[in-house]
Protein backbone atom coordinates (compact mmCIF):
# COMPACT_ATOMS: atom_id res chain seq x y z
CA UNK A 1 0.00 0.00 0.00
CA UNK A 2 1.54 3.36 -1.09
CA UNK A 3 -1.21 5.64 0.27
CA UNK A 4 -3.50 4.64 3.00
CA UNK A 5 -6.13 7.20 4.25
CA UNK A 6 -8.23 6.53 7.20
CA UNK A 7 -11.14 7.55 9.38
CA UNK A 8 -9.69 11.31 7.88
CA UNK A 9 -11.82 14.74 8.77
CA UNK A 10 -10.76 17.96 7.31
CA UNK A 11 -12.30 21.58 7.26
CA UNK A 12 -11.37 24.19 5.67
CA UNK A 13 -12.52 27.48 7.18
CA UNK A 14 -15.44 25.89 9.38
CA UNK A 15 -16.95 24.11 5.62
CA UNK A 16 -16.58 20.35 6.35
CA UNK A 17 -14.60 18.84 2.98
CA UNK A 18 -14.00 15.34 4.11
CA UNK A 19 -16.37 13.32 7.02
CA UNK A 20 -14.71 10.21 7.78
CA UNK A 21 -12.84 9.88 3.83
CA UNK A 22 -10.91 5.85 3.48
CA UNK A 23 -8.85 5.50 -0.03
CA UNK A 24 -6.42 3.07 -0.47
CA UNK A 25 -3.77 3.41 -3.53
CA UNK A 26 -1.90 0.25 -4.21
CA UNK A 27 1.50 -0.31 -5.47
CA UNK A 28 2.05 0.12 -9.34
CA UNK A 29 -1.63 0.64 -10.04
CA UNK A 30 -3.42 3.52 -11.61
CA UNK A 31 -6.00 5.17 -8.96
CA UNK A 32 -8.42 7.32 -10.30
CA UNK A 33 -10.26 9.85 -7.99
CA UNK A 34 -13.33 10.83 -9.54
CA UNK A 35 -16.20 13.62 -8.21
CA UNK A 36 -17.92 16.87 -9.02
CA UNK A 37 -16.28 19.79 -9.04
CA UNK A 38 -16.00 20.54 -5.61
CA UNK A 39 -15.96 17.59 -3.75
CA UNK A 40 -12.10 18.07 -2.50
CA UNK A 41 -10.56 15.98 -4.85
CA UNK A 42 -7.06 17.87 -5.42
CA UNK A 43 -7.54 18.68 -1.20
CA UNK A 44 -6.82 15.19 -1.21
CA UNK A 45 -3.77 15.35 -2.82
CA UNK A 46 -3.22 18.25 -0.81
CA UNK A 47 -3.20 15.95 2.22
CA UNK A 48 -1.40 12.86 0.69
CA UNK A 49 1.83 15.81 0.29
CA UNK A 50 1.38 17.16 3.71
CA UNK A 51 0.63 20.57 2.51
CA UNK A 52 -1.95 20.73 5.29
CA UNK A 53 -2.32 18.26 7.71
CA UNK A 54 -6.00 16.99 8.73
CA UNK A 55 -7.94 17.37 11.11
CA UNK A 56 -8.45 13.98 12.59
CA UNK A 57 -7.61 10.40 10.97
CA UNK A 58 -4.83 8.87 9.49
CA UNK A 59 -3.13 9.20 6.95
CA UNK A 60 0.16 6.97 5.83
CA UNK A 61 2.36 7.23 2.74
CA UNK A 62 4.80 4.40 2.15
CA UNK A 63 3.87 3.33 5.50
CA UNK A 64 4.76 6.32 7.15
CA UNK A 65 2.42 8.67 9.63
CA UNK A 66 2.36 11.70 7.75
CA UNK A 67 1.27 13.68 11.32
CA UNK A 68 4.38 12.71 13.22
CA UNK A 69 6.87 13.77 10.59
CA UNK A 70 8.54 16.78 10.97
CA UNK A 71 9.78 19.08 7.63
CA UNK A 72 13.10 17.79 7.16
CA UNK A 73 11.41 13.91 7.07
CA UNK A 74 8.43 15.50 4.86
CA UNK A 75 10.80 16.51 2.66
CA UNK A 76 12.47 13.50 2.14
CA UNK A 77 9.11 11.64 1.45
CA UNK A 78 8.21 13.95 -0.82
CA UNK A 79 11.45 13.20 -2.63
CA UNK A 80 9.76 10.13 -3.97
CA UNK A 81 6.60 11.46 -4.75
CA UNK A 82 6.18 13.37 -8.08
CA UNK A 83 3.12 15.80 -9.10
CA UNK A 84 1.62 17.13 -12.16
CA UNK A 85 -0.20 20.41 -11.77
CA UNK A 86 -3.35 21.36 -14.15
CA UNK A 87 -1.36 24.68 -15.16
CA UNK A 88 2.29 22.97 -14.91
CA UNK A 89 3.74 24.93 -12.81
CA UNK A 90 6.49 25.63 -14.47
CA UNK A 91 8.88 28.29 -13.14
CA UNK A 92 8.69 31.34 -15.58
CA UNK A 93 12.19 32.98 -15.55
CA UNK A 94 13.56 29.09 -17.01
CA UNK A 95 13.38 26.89 -20.21
CA UNK A 96 12.42 23.74 -20.58
CA UNK A 97 15.98 22.48 -20.24
CA UNK A 98 16.60 23.90 -16.82
CA UNK A 99 12.83 23.27 -15.71
CA UNK A 100 13.18 19.54 -16.10
CA UNK A 101 16.96 19.83 -14.55
CA UNK A 102 15.97 21.99 -11.41
CA UNK A 103 14.96 18.94 -8.96
CA UNK A 104 18.31 17.14 -10.31
CA UNK A 105 20.27 20.38 -9.81
CA UNK A 106 18.97 20.87 -6.31
CA UNK A 107 18.70 17.41 -5.02
CA UNK A 108 22.19 15.95 -6.57
CA UNK A 109 25.95 16.88 -7.20
CA UNK A 110 25.75 15.12 -10.75
CA UNK A 111 28.18 16.61 -13.25
CA UNK A 112 26.49 18.54 -15.90
CA UNK A 113 27.23 16.16 -18.65
CA UNK A 114 25.23 13.41 -16.78
CA UNK A 115 22.53 16.09 -15.87
CA UNK A 116 21.75 17.17 -19.88
CA UNK A 117 21.76 13.52 -20.61
CA UNK A 118 19.33 12.93 -17.97
CA UNK A 119 16.99 15.88 -19.07
CA UNK A 120 17.24 14.80 -22.41
CA UNK A 121 16.20 11.16 -22.02
CA UNK A 122 12.58 12.56 -19.78
CA UNK A 123 12.12 15.05 -22.84
CA UNK A 124 12.21 12.09 -25.30
CA UNK A 125 9.76 10.52 -23.16
CA UNK A 126 7.34 13.14 -23.52
CA UNK A 127 8.32 14.10 -27.42
CA UNK A 128 9.81 17.14 -26.15
CA UNK A 129 13.33 16.99 -27.14
CA UNK A 130 13.32 19.64 -29.18
CA UNK A 131 11.44 22.22 -27.49
CA UNK A 132 13.93 22.32 -24.60
CA UNK A 133 14.97 26.00 -25.44
CA UNK A 134 11.50 27.18 -25.09
CA UNK A 135 10.57 29.18 -22.69
CA UNK A 136 6.86 28.31 -21.01
CA UNK A 137 5.55 31.52 -22.31
CA UNK A 138 6.27 29.86 -25.32
CA UNK A 139 4.55 26.57 -24.84
CA UNK A 140 1.11 25.80 -25.07
CA UNK A 141 -1.07 23.93 -22.63
CA UNK A 142 -0.76 20.52 -23.58
CA UNK A 143 3.32 21.00 -23.92
CA UNK A 144 3.23 22.40 -20.74
CA UNK A 145 1.62 20.08 -19.06
CA UNK A 146 4.10 17.72 -20.66
CA UNK A 147 7.23 19.25 -19.60
CA UNK A 148 5.69 19.25 -16.12
CA UNK A 149 5.28 15.51 -16.80
CA UNK A 150 9.12 15.06 -17.63
CA UNK A 151 9.94 17.28 -14.61
CA UNK A 152 7.86 15.19 -12.19
CA UNK A 153 9.39 12.06 -13.60
CA UNK A 154 13.08 13.15 -13.72
CA UNK A 155 13.62 11.70 -10.33
CA UNK A 156 12.25 8.71 -10.73
CA UNK A 157 9.37 8.92 -7.96
CA UNK A 158 7.65 5.82 -6.85
CA UNK A 159 4.41 7.74 -6.94
CA UNK A 160 2.94 10.28 -9.58
CA UNK A 161 0.06 12.14 -8.86
CA UNK A 162 -2.08 14.11 -11.68
CA UNK A 163 -4.37 17.13 -11.07
CA UNK A 164 -6.88 17.14 -13.43
CA UNK A 165 -4.54 16.29 -16.12
CA UNK A 166 -7.02 16.37 -18.75
CA UNK A 167 -8.78 19.89 -18.49
CA UNK A 168 -8.59 21.93 -21.28
CA UNK A 169 -7.14 19.91 -23.77
CA UNK A 170 -7.62 19.50 -27.09
CA UNK A 171 -8.34 15.79 -28.09
CA UNK A 172 -4.79 15.08 -29.66
CA UNK A 173 -3.09 16.29 -26.34
CA UNK A 174 -5.78 14.55 -24.41
CA UNK A 175 -4.92 11.31 -26.24
CA UNK A 176 -0.97 11.95 -25.67
CA UNK A 177 -1.40 12.44 -21.75
CA UNK A 178 -3.80 9.56 -21.58
CA UNK A 179 -1.36 7.30 -23.64
CA UNK A 180 1.92 9.09 -21.39
CA UNK A 181 0.12 7.71 -17.97
CA UNK A 182 -0.20 4.82 -19.17
CA UNK A 183 2.90 4.40 -20.25
CA UNK A 184 4.79 6.03 -16.88
CA UNK A 185 3.01 3.64 -15.11
CA UNK A 186 3.41 0.24 -17.13
CA UNK A 187 7.33 1.17 -18.23
CA UNK A 188 8.38 2.83 -14.84
CA UNK A 189 6.35 0.57 -12.45
CA UNK A 190 4.77 4.23 -10.74
CA UNK A 191 2.02 4.12 -9.05
CA UNK A 192 -0.28 6.53 -10.03
CA UNK A 193 -2.46 8.60 -8.60
CA UNK A 194 -5.16 10.62 -11.18
CA UNK A 195 -7.62 12.77 -9.78
CA UNK A 196 -9.82 14.18 -12.55
CA UNK A 197 -13.88 13.91 -13.30
CA UNK A 198 -13.65 12.93 -17.06
CA UNK A 199 -15.30 9.47 -16.42
CA UNK A 200 -14.63 8.31 -19.98
CA UNK A 201 -10.81 9.31 -20.26
CA UNK A 202 -10.41 7.81 -16.87
CA UNK A 203 -12.23 4.56 -17.67
CA UNK A 204 -9.81 3.25 -20.14
CA UNK A 205 -6.60 3.76 -17.84
CA UNK A 206 -7.43 3.48 -14.50
CA UNK A 207 -7.09 0.02 -12.16
CA UNK A 208 -9.22 1.20 -9.47
CA UNK A 209 -11.41 4.51 -9.05
CA UNK A 210 -13.20 6.02 -5.98
CA UNK A 211 -16.05 8.39 -6.34
CA UNK A 212 -16.19 11.01 -3.37
CA UNK A 213 -19.09 13.11 -2.99
CA UNK A 214 -20.24 14.65 0.17
CA UNK A 215 -16.92 14.29 1.92
CA UNK A 216 -16.39 10.72 1.96
CA UNK A 217 -16.38 7.87 -0.56
CA UNK A 218 -19.42 7.52 -2.31
CA UNK A 219 -18.30 4.33 -4.67
CA UNK A 220 -14.94 2.46 -5.22
CA UNK A 221 -13.91 -0.40 -7.69
CA UNK A 222 -12.70 -0.65 -11.41
CA UNK A 223 -14.56 1.72 -13.62
CA UNK A 224 -16.62 -0.91 -15.12
CA UNK A 225 -18.22 -1.90 -11.46
CA UNK A 226 -18.66 1.65 -10.86
CA UNK A 227 -20.28 2.33 -14.61
CA UNK A 228 -22.61 -1.01 -13.15
CA UNK A 229 -23.71 0.55 -10.15
CA UNK A 230 -27.03 0.77 -8.95
CA UNK A 231 -26.64 3.81 -6.33
CA UNK A 232 -28.43 6.36 -7.68
CA UNK A 233 -25.21 9.04 -6.55
CA UNK A 234 -22.69 6.93 -8.80
CA UNK A 235 -25.06 6.33 -11.85
CA UNK A 236 -25.89 10.52 -12.30
CA UNK A 237 -21.95 10.99 -11.95
CA UNK A 238 -20.89 8.44 -14.43
CA UNK A 239 -24.14 9.72 -16.79
CA UNK A 240 -23.93 12.84 -16.10
CA UNK A 241 -27.60 13.59 -15.28
CA UNK A 242 -28.39 17.11 -14.32
CA UNK A 243 -31.74 15.50 -12.37
CA UNK A 244 -30.18 13.20 -9.31
CA UNK A 245 -28.83 13.32 -5.57
CA UNK A 246 -26.77 16.26 -6.58
CA UNK A 247 -29.01 18.61 -7.46
CA UNK A 248 -28.50 21.04 -9.91
CA UNK A 249 -29.94 23.95 -8.15
CA UNK A 250 -28.32 25.40 -5.19
CA UNK A 251 -30.18 25.71 -2.46
CA UNK A 252 -32.82 29.06 -2.70
CA UNK A 253 -36.22 30.73 -1.49
CA UNK A 254 -38.83 29.64 -3.12
CA UNK A 255 -38.34 31.07 -7.49
CA UNK A 256 -41.85 32.37 -7.53
CA UNK A 257 -41.62 33.84 -4.07
CA UNK A 258 -38.52 35.50 -4.74
CA UNK A 259 -39.95 36.58 -7.80
CA UNK A 260 -42.44 38.40 -6.97
CA UNK A 261 -41.37 39.68 -3.55
CA UNK A 262 -40.55 43.93 -3.91
CA UNK A 263 -37.18 44.80 -2.94
CA UNK A 264 -36.43 46.32 0.39
CA UNK B 1 -18.97 44.45 19.57
CA UNK B 2 -19.63 41.51 22.02
CA UNK B 3 -16.66 40.43 24.56
CA UNK B 4 -16.59 37.18 22.65
CA UNK B 5 -15.95 39.06 18.88
CA UNK B 6 -13.53 40.85 20.28
CA UNK B 7 -11.50 37.90 21.87
CA UNK B 8 -11.78 36.29 18.60
CA UNK B 9 -10.65 39.64 17.71
CA UNK B 10 -7.27 39.60 20.07
CA UNK B 11 -6.80 36.14 19.11
CA UNK B 12 -6.35 36.29 15.46
CA UNK B 13 -4.25 39.45 15.85
CA UNK B 14 -1.56 37.48 18.01
CA UNK B 15 -1.89 34.90 15.54
CA UNK B 16 -1.10 36.89 12.65
CA UNK B 17 1.88 38.62 14.68
CA UNK B 18 2.93 35.20 15.15
CA UNK B 19 3.43 33.53 11.99
CA UNK B 20 4.63 36.88 10.82
CA UNK B 21 7.46 36.54 13.25
CA UNK B 22 7.94 33.00 12.37
CA UNK B 23 7.99 33.43 9.11
CA UNK B 24 10.89 35.93 9.41
CA UNK B 25 12.63 33.28 11.90
CA UNK B 26 12.46 30.95 9.21
CA UNK B 27 13.70 33.55 6.88
CA UNK B 28 16.78 34.58 8.65
CA UNK B 29 17.43 30.65 8.87
CA UNK B 30 17.57 29.93 5.51
CA UNK B 31 20.08 33.23 4.85
CA UNK B 32 23.16 31.20 5.53
CA UNK B 33 21.87 28.20 2.95
CA UNK B 34 21.55 30.91 0.56
CA UNK B 35 24.85 32.16 0.55
CA UNK B 36 25.93 28.79 -0.99
CA UNK B 37 23.95 30.06 -4.04
CA UNK B 38 25.87 33.30 -5.11
CA UNK B 39 24.38 33.20 -8.67
CA UNK B 40 21.06 33.70 -7.20
CA UNK B 41 22.14 36.69 -5.20
CA UNK B 42 24.18 38.39 -7.77
CA UNK B 43 20.32 37.80 -9.70
CA UNK B 44 18.98 39.79 -6.84
CA UNK B 45 21.02 42.16 -6.46
CA UNK B 46 20.56 43.27 -10.02
CA UNK B 47 17.27 42.90 -10.09
CA UNK B 48 16.80 44.96 -6.46
CA UNK B 49 19.48 47.13 -7.23
CA UNK B 50 20.56 48.14 -10.32
CA UNK B 51 16.66 48.14 -11.67
CA UNK B 52 16.03 50.55 -9.04
CA UNK B 53 18.95 53.09 -9.75
CA UNK B 54 17.64 55.06 -12.11
CA UNK B 55 14.29 55.82 -10.09
CA UNK B 56 16.88 56.29 -6.90
CA UNK B 57 19.37 58.25 -9.01
CA UNK B 58 16.87 60.81 -10.69
CA UNK B 59 14.61 61.42 -6.85
CA UNK B 60 18.62 62.01 -5.19
CA UNK B 61 19.23 64.67 -7.86
CA UNK B 62 16.93 66.39 -7.17
CA UNK B 63 16.51 66.41 -3.71
CA UNK B 64 19.99 67.36 -3.96
CA UNK B 65 18.69 70.70 -6.39
CA UNK B 66 15.64 71.28 -3.72
CA UNK B 67 18.01 71.34 -1.15
CA UNK B 68 20.53 73.31 -2.91
CA UNK B 69 18.35 76.34 -3.75
CA UNK B 70 16.50 76.51 -0.66
CA UNK B 71 19.79 76.38 1.18
CA UNK B 72 21.42 79.02 -0.89
CA UNK B 73 17.95 81.15 -0.62
CA UNK B 74 17.77 80.97 3.08
CA UNK B 75 21.48 81.14 3.62
CA UNK B 76 22.18 83.93 1.34
CA UNK B 77 19.83 86.21 3.80
CA UNK B 78 21.75 85.78 6.44
CA UNK B 79 25.05 86.23 5.12
CA UNK B 80 26.47 82.25 5.30
CA UNK B 81 26.24 80.95 2.20
CA UNK B 82 29.14 79.37 2.75
CA UNK B 83 27.47 76.93 5.24
CA UNK B 84 24.80 75.61 2.22
CA UNK B 85 27.72 72.67 1.47
CA UNK B 86 27.36 71.39 5.24
CA UNK B 87 23.72 71.50 5.45
CA UNK B 88 23.25 69.96 1.87
CA UNK B 89 25.78 67.39 2.90
CA UNK B 90 24.66 66.42 6.62
CA UNK B 91 20.92 67.01 5.72
CA UNK B 92 21.33 63.90 3.06
CA UNK B 93 24.24 61.48 4.33
CA UNK B 94 22.35 61.79 7.73
CA UNK B 95 18.68 61.39 7.32
CA UNK B 96 17.41 62.39 3.50
CA UNK B 97 19.66 59.62 1.30
CA UNK B 98 18.70 56.54 4.07
CA UNK B 99 15.13 57.27 4.19
CA UNK B 100 14.03 58.80 0.69
CA UNK B 101 15.86 55.48 -0.48
CA UNK B 102 14.07 53.24 2.15
CA UNK B 103 10.69 54.26 0.07
CA UNK B 104 12.09 54.32 -2.98
CA UNK B 105 13.49 51.22 -2.37
CA UNK B 106 10.25 49.65 -0.84
CA UNK B 107 7.87 51.63 -3.85
CA UNK B 108 9.97 50.21 -6.78
CA UNK B 109 11.97 46.89 -5.68
CA UNK B 110 9.42 46.09 -2.89
CA UNK B 111 6.10 46.37 -5.08
CA UNK B 112 8.09 44.14 -8.18
CA UNK B 113 9.04 41.37 -5.35
CA UNK B 114 5.77 40.81 -4.50
CA UNK B 115 4.22 40.88 -7.43
CA UNK B 116 6.74 38.24 -8.51
CA UNK B 117 5.89 36.32 -5.68
CA UNK B 118 2.67 36.80 -5.77
CA UNK B 119 2.32 35.22 -9.85
CA UNK B 120 4.52 32.44 -8.38
CA UNK B 121 1.86 31.87 -5.20
CA UNK B 122 -0.88 31.94 -8.11
CA UNK B 123 0.78 29.70 -10.89
CA UNK B 124 1.51 26.87 -8.39
CA UNK B 125 5.29 27.71 -8.55
CA UNK B 126 5.74 27.54 -5.21
CA UNK B 127 3.71 24.42 -4.27
CA UNK B 128 5.40 22.91 -6.89
CA UNK B 129 9.10 23.82 -5.37
CA UNK B 130 7.09 22.29 -2.12
CA UNK B 131 6.46 18.82 -3.69
CA UNK B 132 10.02 18.59 -5.13
CA UNK B 133 10.95 18.97 -1.85
CA UNK B 134 12.69 22.69 -2.55
CA UNK B 135 11.97 25.05 0.39
CA UNK B 136 10.77 28.24 -1.46
CA UNK B 137 11.85 29.84 1.41
CA UNK B 138 15.26 28.71 0.34
CA UNK B 139 15.16 29.11 -2.74
CA UNK B 140 12.67 32.20 -3.79
CA UNK B 141 12.26 34.78 -0.05
CA UNK B 142 15.82 34.18 1.45
CA UNK B 143 18.04 35.33 -2.07
CA UNK B 144 15.50 38.27 -2.49
CA UNK B 145 16.09 39.35 1.34
CA UNK B 146 19.59 38.90 0.96
CA UNK B 147 19.71 40.67 -2.39
CA UNK B 148 17.37 43.78 -0.14
CA UNK B 149 20.29 43.94 2.48
CA UNK B 150 23.28 43.88 0.11
CA UNK B 151 21.33 46.87 -2.42
CA UNK B 152 19.89 49.23 0.44
CA UNK B 153 23.17 50.65 1.71
CA UNK B 154 24.62 51.13 -1.96
CA UNK B 155 21.89 52.59 -3.41
CA UNK B 156 22.06 55.33 -0.18
CA UNK B 157 25.37 56.15 -0.97
CA UNK B 158 24.71 56.83 -4.57
CA UNK B 159 21.68 58.46 -3.69
CA UNK B 160 24.02 60.61 -1.27
CA UNK B 161 26.67 61.31 -4.21
CA UNK B 162 24.04 62.22 -6.88
CA UNK B 163 22.66 64.52 -4.29
CA UNK B 164 25.25 66.10 -3.41
CA UNK B 165 25.95 66.52 -7.04
CA UNK B 166 22.40 68.48 -7.12
CA UNK B 167 23.01 70.79 -4.53
CA UNK B 168 26.60 71.34 -6.08
CA UNK B 169 24.98 72.12 -9.30
CA UNK B 170 22.71 74.48 -7.72
CA UNK B 171 24.54 76.10 -5.25
CA UNK B 172 27.81 76.36 -7.72
CA UNK B 173 26.93 76.24 -11.08
CA UNK B 174 23.81 78.66 -10.81
CA UNK B 175 24.11 80.86 -7.89
CA UNK B 176 28.13 81.32 -8.39
CA UNK B 177 28.81 79.72 -4.94
CA UNK B 178 32.57 78.82 -4.80
CA UNK B 179 33.22 75.20 -5.37
CA UNK B 180 36.22 74.68 -3.53
CA UNK B 181 34.36 76.03 -0.78
CA UNK B 182 31.49 73.59 -0.99
CA UNK B 183 33.45 70.68 -0.69
CA UNK B 184 35.72 72.49 2.07
CA UNK B 185 32.30 73.61 4.01
CA UNK B 186 31.33 69.94 3.86
CA UNK B 187 33.92 69.06 5.49
CA UNK B 188 35.08 66.56 3.12
CA UNK B 189 37.98 68.44 0.72
CA UNK B 190 41.78 68.13 1.45
CA UNK B 191 41.45 71.99 3.13
CA UNK B 192 39.15 70.28 5.41
CA UNK B 193 40.74 67.55 6.38
CA UNK B 194 43.88 70.03 7.62
CA UNK B 195 41.71 71.92 9.50
CA UNK B 196 40.86 69.25 11.09
CA UNK B 197 43.92 68.35 11.86
CA UNK B 198 45.52 71.73 13.32
CA UNK B 199 41.75 70.76 15.44
CA UNK B 200 39.67 73.74 13.82
CA UNK B 201 36.27 73.18 12.69
CA UNK B 202 36.23 73.00 8.61
CA UNK B 203 34.26 75.82 6.75
CA UNK B 204 34.77 78.04 9.76
CA UNK B 205 37.37 80.10 8.40
CA UNK B 206 35.71 80.81 5.52
CA UNK B 207 32.37 81.98 7.63
CA UNK B 208 34.92 84.46 9.36
CA UNK B 209 36.74 85.39 6.37
CA UNK B 210 33.92 86.06 3.30
CA UNK B 211 35.38 85.24 -0.11
CA UNK B 212 37.51 87.87 -0.91
CA UNK B 213 37.07 87.65 -4.77
CA UNK B 214 33.56 89.05 -3.71
CA UNK B 215 34.39 91.68 -1.80
CA UNK B 216 36.92 92.83 -5.16
CA UNK B 217 40.04 91.99 -3.20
Amino acid sequence: MVVDVRGVHYALGGRPIFSDLDVQVRRGRITAIMGPSGTGKTTLLKLITAQVPPDQGELRVFGQELAILGRREVYGLRRRMGMLFQNGALLTDMDVFENVAFPVREHTDLPETLIRKLVLTKLQAVGLRGAAALMPAELSGGMARRVALARAIVMDPEVLMYDEPFVGLDPISLGVILRLIKHMNEALGITSIVVSHDVQELATIADDSYLISGGRVAASGTPAQLRASDSPAVRQFMTGCAEGPVPFHYPAPDYATQLLATED
Amino acid sequence: MSNGDRDGLIVEGIRRLGSVVIFLARLLAQCAPALGRPWLLVHQVYNAGARSLIIIMLSGLFVGMVLGLQGYDLLHRFGSVEALGSAAALGLLKELAPVMTALLFAGRAGTALTSEIGLMRATDQLTAMEIMAVDPMRYVAAPRFLGGVIAMPLLTAIFSVVGLYGAQLIGVQLMGRQGRLLVADAGLGRAAQRHRRRGQEPGVRHRLQPDRRARGL
